[in-house]
């Protein structure tokens, strides 16, 4: 078997790419860095949406995790935060937990020296960490260190007999090499803790398996109200699924057979090895976010995994599923794992999707139609745990 | 035998369209007698194996997935206008 490689970390974890990133702390300086990723195209520039203005302690620990997990990250080996300075996730209040990195590490603030001083700073310093960084050297990675996430999206009713099968397959293969792989999406598990928990290491996992479901369902009921039954997407009714339920049976095979040995946080790195399942919503970009600090590639933000992610659709049963894992080394498993669709998919040539006699239609219009009154003002039951990453 | 549609697991009452099916066309699938569809079947979507009054669990993957609001007929499509979500009923 082709052995693969990757960057040794001085923390004893292996990044499949050497990246350099460049993340904004807040939104508020999201131009800054898509300036920067304009003079340095080759760094991972990551704007998003947060920040500040999120205040419970439970929102806040998510945040600085994230935030940290990224700088963190195994396929990272430089970095450079812009600030703005008087947001939650400023860069000094995030000092404590990125020092801890041991890899090079800028930061630069706009309410320091402006934005275009910022920008300019900002650039020479991601020049300067690619120089840094590029004498590092790819050295044969064991599979034990191996960390992959799976992750679907666009389920049909076909998801859960081609894509997430052949996912589950590789997740089956890549456990018995030794490896780790996350999956998630609590709200696609809905209907399913009867069928997970048979698969828990012991009554702790259970538990936690139970109680992710459980407020997964509440959270649902919660935001949606009377229309919680349609928590599903209209493509995936118009792709023949009917219920969460049956969304969930198709959803959880991406994980494949083994034994759940750890269910962690959103955020959370995993400390046991196997099979490890993340609490995270269904909701792609907010799942990916979720898995991607610890372990994936994934589109969002283009950083290379701790290994990669495997990204299973399954729309129209055409077992899109794909890796878009990191490195060329990983490629033999993409290899794999389309034979193992071939080999075990039912359906190739299905035709194109038709629209399922209106069903997403017949939902849009209910949904048109519910009183705003019957609808509940959000209250999410995040529990208020103590600030800590 | 070219088969057209897929039964995921022996516990199931509903089976799945491989293709678009013409209504009266019929359903071959491993492991069970052929049978008319009752009206046109959309690839992907779910067909009754056999009839289910109203009020019964809808079984696929071998697992409860929704439950029927009225009586389905063997060979008619199952989807969201005769079953519900166990959970969360309307």
């Amino acid at each position: 078997m082709r052995e693969i490689t990757g960057y040794e970390r001085k923390n004893g974890k292996y990044g499949v790419r050497n990246h350099v990133l460049v993340m904004a702390t807040v939104s508020c300086v999201n131009g800054v860095v898509n300036r920067i990723s304009r003079e340095v195209p080759e760094a991972v520039c990551v704007p998003h949406s947060y920040g500040c203005g999120r205040g419970s302690a439970r929102e806040t620990q998510i945040l600085f995790r994230i935030l940290a997990s990224m700088v963190h990250h195994p396929n990272v080996g430089a970095v450079v935060l812009i600030g703005l300075g008087c947001e939650r996730s400023n860069t000094k209040a995030l000092l404590p937990f990125v020092e801890k990195a041991e890899k090079p590490v800028e930061l630069f603030n706009v309410q320091d020296c402006g934005s275009l001083q910022t920008a300019k700073k900002g650039t020479e310093a991601a020049r300067r960490m690619f120089a840094e960084i590029s004498g590092q050297q790819r050295v044969p990675l064991p599979w034990d260190r191996l960390l992959v996430a799976m992750e679907c999206g666009g389920s049909d009713a076909m998801s859960g007999v081609t894509a997430n099968v052949a996912l589950g397959a590789v997740s089956d293969w890549l456990v018995g090499k030794g490896s780790s792989v996350i999956f998630g999406e609590n709200t696609e598990m809905i209907g399913t803790a009867h069928v997970l928990t048979r698969r828990a290491r012991n009554e702790e996992v259970a538990k936690k398996i139970v109680a992710m479901i459980d407020q997964a369902e509440q959270r649902t009921e919660d935001i949606m109200g009377p229309l919680a039954s349609w928590v599903i997407s209209p493509g995936n009714m118009d792709g023949g699924m009917s219920t969460i339920a049956e969304k969930s049976m198709g959803c959880i095979h991406k994980g494949g057979t083994t034994t759940i040995n750890q269910v962690v946080d959103y955020g959370e790195w995993p400390t046991e090895k196997g099979l490890i399942l993340q609490d995270g919503p269904g909701y792609d970009d907010a799942g990916e976010g979720n898995q991607l600090p610890h372990t994936p590639e994934l589109n969002p933000f283009h950083i290379a995994a701790q290994t990669g992610c495997a990204y299973g659709t399954g729309r129209q049963g055409q077992s899109t599923a794909f890796f878009a894992l990191g490195a060329h080394d990983l490629l033999f498993l993409q290899k794999l794992l389309v034979r193992i669709i071939v080999e075990r998919s039912v359906v190739h040539e299905l035709p194109p999707l038709q629209n399922g006699k209106g069903a997403s239609a017949a939902r849009a219009a209910q949904i048109m139609s519910t009183p705003h009154s019957q609808i509940p003002i959000r209250n999410l039951p995040f529990p208020c745990s103590a600030f800590q990453l | 035998m070219k088969e057209n549609s897929l039964v995921i697991h022996p516990r199931d009452n509903v089976v799945v369209a491989l293709r678009n099916l013409a209504a009266g066309e019929e359903v071959k699938a491993k492991g069970i007698e052929g049978f008319a569809v009752l009206q046109e079947i959309p690839a992907s979507h779910k067909i009754a194996l056999r009839e289910i009054p109203a009020g019964e669990e809808i079984i696929k993957y071998g697992e409860t997935v929704a439950v029927s609001t009225r009586l389905i007929k063997k060979g008619e499509w199952v989807h969201t206008h005769n079953l519900e979500s166990k959970r969360w009923r309307k």
